[in-house]
C-alpha cells in the first residue's frame, strides 16, 4: 500500500518538473523525487542502493543543475 | 546568500562530514562503503561552496594541487592493496564478523582510499565549476 501511494507521489513529481516554467523549482522537484525514490529503494531492501541515490542525486546532481541554471537562462520560454 | 543559510551551514557541516567518515569506517559492516561516504563528503563541500562565497572558501581549500595529488594518490592504493590482497588472499583479507570494527583485513584501508579518491574528485569539480561561475 505505502509503495503504491510513494510511486504516484513519484509520479506527480515527475510531471510537475517537468511542466513548471521556473527552472529553479523544477529541480528542486526534481530533488525531492530522488528522495522519493531513495524512500522506495529502502522499501524494496535495498539500503546501500537508497543511501547513494539519496547522496548523488539529491545532492551533487542539484547542485550541477543550479550551477547551470546561474550560467544560462532561468526562465523556460 | 541569507544569514540563515550561512549559520546553519557552519553548525551542520562538521556533522556531516563526520557522518561520512562513520559511513566509510564501516563499510565492511553496515550498507554505504568508499563511493557513498565520498558522495556524502563531497556534497557537504558543495552545501560550504553554495553557502558562501569564493573568497572565503579558498582559504579553506587552498591549493588544486593538494586535492588532485589526493585523488591520484587513492587511486595508486586502491591499486596496490587491491593486487596485494588478490596475490596473497589467504593472509590479508579476513572474513568480516558481525558486530566488531576491526575484522575485516585490509577492507577499511581499501574504503578509506575509495573514499579518499572520491570525494577529492568531487571537490576539484565543484571547486572548479564554482569558481568559474563568480568570475563574471
Amino acid at each position: 500500500m505505502l509503495l503504491e501511494i510513494l510511486l504516484l507521489l513519484g509520479m506527480g513529481l515527475a510531471i510537475m518538473a517537468i511542466e513548471l516554467k521556473d527552472l529553479v523549482h523544477s529541480v528542486l522537484v526534481l530533488a525531492g523525487l530522488d528522495l522519493v525514490v531513495a524512500t522506495i529503494f529502502f522499501i524494496l531492501k535495498a539500503p546501500d542502493i537508497a543511501l547513494t541515490q539519496a547522496a548523488v542525486c539529491a545532492g551533487l546532481i542539484t547542485f550541477l543543475f543550479l550551477i547551470t541554471i546561474h550560467k544560462t537562462e532561468r526562465f523556460e520560454k | 546568500m541569507d544569514l540563515i543559510i550561512k549559520q546553519v551551514t557552519k553548525i551542520v557541516f562538521p556533522f556531516i562530514v563526520l557522518y561520512g567518515f562513520y559511513i566509510a569506517l564501516h563499510g565492511h559492516l553496515t550498507p554505504g562503503g568508499g563511493f557513498a561516504a565520498g558522495a556524502i563528503i563531497g556534497s557537504a563541500f558543495a552545501l560550504l561552496v553554495i553557502a558562501f562565497d569564493e573568497r572565503d572558501v579558498e582559504h579553506k581549500l587552498t591549493v588544486h594541487e593538494l586535492i588532485d595529488l589526493k585523488s591520484v594518490a587513492g587511486f595508486f592504493m586502491i591499486l596496490i592493496i587491491g593486487k596485494m590482497g588478490y596475490s596473497m588472499r589467504s593472509a590479508l583479507i579476513e572474513s568480516q564478523t558481525l558486530f566488531s570494527l576491526w575484522s575485516g583485513g585490509f577492507t577499511i584501508i581499501m574504503n578509506l582510499a575509495g573514499t579518499f579518491m572520491v570525494s577529492s574528485a568531487i571537490i576539484l569539480i565543484i571547486y572548479s565549476l564554482e569558481k568559474e561561475a563568480w568570475k563574471k
